[in-house]
């Protein structure tokens, strides 16, 4: 509410200002700061008075100004403070004191930069290019203004870019470049129409028919400027009106219509009459004298061209004198008055050294200002070399950086995989020297058990040796001598005794041989005994069967297989010596997950209960136990035995 | 020469070299894993081996122990038998 109160007191302040004169407003605005008003109304109404007192006192102007920048910094108020670096800005250029001015403008950029005050800053690029035109830095001055109609363009402020693009014209129009000019003024003629800027119009069509002129197209100049008199005439815009009757009538004078051309510029001398405008009188009276001349009416261009003096001399506008001076100075050499002659021949001499002078120096700024910029080009061409060159050397040290990076980063991947290496090769070793250790340790050992098993060998063959000379020696003795009967039996049982040790011992002689046993080794060693058996007794038929996939698969250690073989001997040796049997099976299957032996015979059986069990079975229970199997004997009387050994799988 | 190429070039072939030998390391590194490994197989078998050897071995002499004894048995039951009859033919042929 408060900020809109402000506003809305602003707003009176500023229209009571426009609607009063200069004393006028600054006393209103005085009187206003005795209210003792906001910070903020207080900057504004200081920068009112610097702005008003500008007409009035500069140095009261200046003062304000000042006071407004210091009031703007204590609150912090950014926009006061580009406001009062502009308005000083203005103050300085005012008194041509265009570095100052520069530098003001330059302080208030850099705040409406901040505060993004676009239109703000395009007004000091403007003004900063009216500077540089000021001081004949023409390049510079195009340059600002180009960035100050880019923003109106961009912003659409049309009016603000005619008016920009109208000092950009004059600026080609000084640079002698009148094709840019004239492309300029008619780009300007299209705004004015789109906008219907009449006055605005009516000056571009002026412009547009000098710059055709200055082309020496005097057929278009001429178009042009009778359309700007046409429009002018519409709209009652007299000020333009009087300067094209006044253009145009020299136009038609030059080409030779002299009437025609006096026509014109005695109507425009009338509008300008009208409406005071004493430099455009000035202007018509000095032509109209100058033509008169030409057609030799002496008295009636004297007249003229004493009006227009006097007032040239009035508002110094020197190019306006040199030719009154000069004409004046004809006229009175025509009249032989040399001391007039003389006297306007000095004037003019004076006026137009004074211009030459001007010229002169706008030609030398030029030049400088060319320099310059060729001398600034250098110095950016230089910048940009020993930029180039920065650039250069900061992406070789970046190179190195990265070069020196990856090297050590390579270096480490190359450490860390020659750690690797030798960690594996470490670990390595050390499991290969577990193994050999424990592999010799075995070898040891195994070449111990080995001597042992060679000596008990070597030891069996001694026996086996000796036993057999024992049976050799008994059977002499037993046939040799005629003994008693009791001592042959005793002979006999000794004999058969031995015998029997000797068997048992090739037996073991024959499995300790071995690795392993085969269910073809096991049939052909049981199948020899049986022969040796049928030897001693009636005929019996044996059947060794043995499943297919066992055959093919199953190894039996040499002490498992002496064990299934002596449980298969003392099995047959039973069926034999005491059940009659004439038929014996042997038969090794697998069933699911068990391992069978079954021995039957079809001998006389016994009566389980009846009976009570010898060595022989108990032996044989004792060998399915070192087997880590199962033993089970079934029989029937007349029936015949059934004997199962039996195992599980995984063994 | 430009020192700084000199440089970069130095820089560019330690890299290169150091990349080459990083490579032939991790090539080594392979080979000697697949050896060893084809090593360790090798000597695990042979351990394997061994071991049910010394297995086989420890079971025959424990057979041939329990066998050695009985054997020795039946010889101490044949020298007795032999002297017993040695003695019945002396007294027979004194007598």
């Amino acid at each position: 509410m408060k900020n809109k109160l402000l506003l809305f007191l602003a707003l009176l302040i500023h229209v009571c200002v426009f609607s009063q004169s200069p004393k006028e407003i600054i006393d209103s605005l005085k009187t206003e700061l005795t209210k003792n008003p906001s910070d903020s109304i207080k900057v504004k109404s200081f920068s009112d008075l610097c702005w008003f007192y500008r007409t009035v006192s500069m140095d009261s102007a200046f003062f304000y100004g000042n006071k407004a920048l210091e009031l703007s910094k204590n609150t912090k108020n950014e926009n006061g403070i580009a406001q009062a670096y502009n308005d000083i800005g203005i103050l300085h250029y005012t008194l041509a004191e265009y570095n100052e001015a520069m530098g003001n403008y330059r302080n208030s950029l850099n705040i409406r930069k901040r505060i993004k005050d676009t239109l703000g800053q395009a007004s000091l690029y403007n003004k900063m290019g009216l500077c540089f035109q000021n001081t004949f830095k023409l390049d510079s001055a195009i340059y600002y203004n180009t960035r100050a109609l880019e923003i109106y363009e961009q912003q659409n402020k049309l009016k603000n870019a005619s008016a920009l693009k109208g000092n950009i014209a004059n600026i080609y129009r000084g640079l002698k470049q009148y094709d840019k000019a004239l492309k300029t003024h008619l780009e300007i003629l299209e705004t004015a129409k789109t906008i219907e800027d009449y006055p605005m119009m009516t000056r571009s069509y002026n412009n547009i028919a000098n710059a055709y002129l200055h082309l020496q197209d005097t057929l278009n100049s001429k178009r042009y400027f009778k359309q700007g008199i046409e429009v002018a005439k519409t709209h009652n815009l007299y000020n333009e009106l009087g300067a094209l009757y006044n253009n145009y009538g020299s136009l038609l004078a030059s080409t030779g219509q002299m009437q025609d051309g006096i026509d014109n510029i005695l109507k425009s001398l009338s509008i300008r009459k009208k409406i005071t405008d004493n430099q455009g009188i000035a202007s018509s009276s000095l032509n109209l004298g100058d033509l008169y001349l030409r057609m030799g009416e002496y008295k009636t261009a004297k007249g003229y061209l004493d009006e227009g003096i006097k007032l040239a001399e009035q508002y110094n506008a020197n190019e306006l004198r040199v030719n009154g001076y000069s004409n004046l100075s004809y006229y009175f050499a025509f009249n032989k008055n040399i001391d007039s002659v003389q006297y306007y021949q000095r004037k003019y001499k004076l006026v137009e050294d004074s211009l030459f002078n001007n010229r002169i120096t706008r030609e030398v700024a030029e030049v400088q200002e060319k320099y310059n910029a060729n001398e600034r080009e250098n110095q950016i061409l230089l910048q940009r070399a020993e930029l180039a060159e920065k650039e250069r050397d900061i992406s070789y040290k970046n190179n190195f950086i990265l070069g020196l990076v990856a090297l050590a980063v390579v270096i480490s991947l190359f450490g860390f995989l020659v750690y690797n290496q030798q960690k594996l090769k470490h670990n390595q070793l050390k499991k290969e020297t577990e193994l050999k250790e424990a592999l010799i340790k075995i070898e040891t050992q195994n070449k111990l058990q080995d001597q042992r098993l060679r000596i008990s060998r070597d030891l069996h063959d001694n026996i086996g040796a000796q036993l057999t000379f024992i049976i050799s020696s008994l059977d002499n003795l037993k046939y040799g001598f005629k003994l008693p009967d009791n001592l042959n039996d005793k002979l006999k049982y000794i004999s058969e005794f031995t015998s029997s040790t000797i068997y048992e011992l090739r037996d073991t002689i024959w499995a300790m041989n071995k690795s392993e046993i085969s269910f073809e080794d096991l049939q052909s060693r049981i199948s020899n005994f049986i022969e040796k058996a049928n030897k001693s007794s009636h005929a019996v038929t044996f059947n060794f069967n043995v499943d297919k996939e066992l055959k093919n698969h199953k190894m039996f250690t040499s002490v498992q297989g002496m064990n299934i073989y002596r449980i298969i001997q003392e099995a047959i040796n039973n069926a034999l010596k005491y059940a009659n049997a004439t038929q014996i099976d042997v038969d090794f299957s697998s069933k699911n997950t068990v391992y069978e032996l079954i021995i039957t015979d079809n001998g006389i059986g016994f009566d389980l209960n009846n009976i009570e069990f010898g060595n022989g079975i108990n032996n044989m229970k004792k060998r399915a136990h070192e087997l880590e199997a199962e033993f089970e004997i079934t029989s029937q009387l007349n029936k015949g035995t059934t004997i199962r050994v039996y195992k599980t799988r995984n063994t | 020469m430009d020192f700084n190429f000199l440089f970069s070039l130095v820089l560019f072939m330690l890299i290169s070299i150091l990349l080459l030998l990083s490579l032939k390391t991790i090539r080594a590194t392979k080979w000697q894993v697949k050896n060893a490994q084809e090593n360790y197989l090798k000597l695990h078998k042979k351990l394997v081996d061994s071991r049910l050897m010394q297995e086989q071995n420890v079971e025959k002499n424990a057979y041939l122990e329990r066998y050695n004894k009985s054997l020795m048995d039946a010889l101490f039951e044949i020298t007795k038998e032999l002297l017993l009859t040695k003695k019945s033919i002396l007294e027979a042929s004194f007598n």
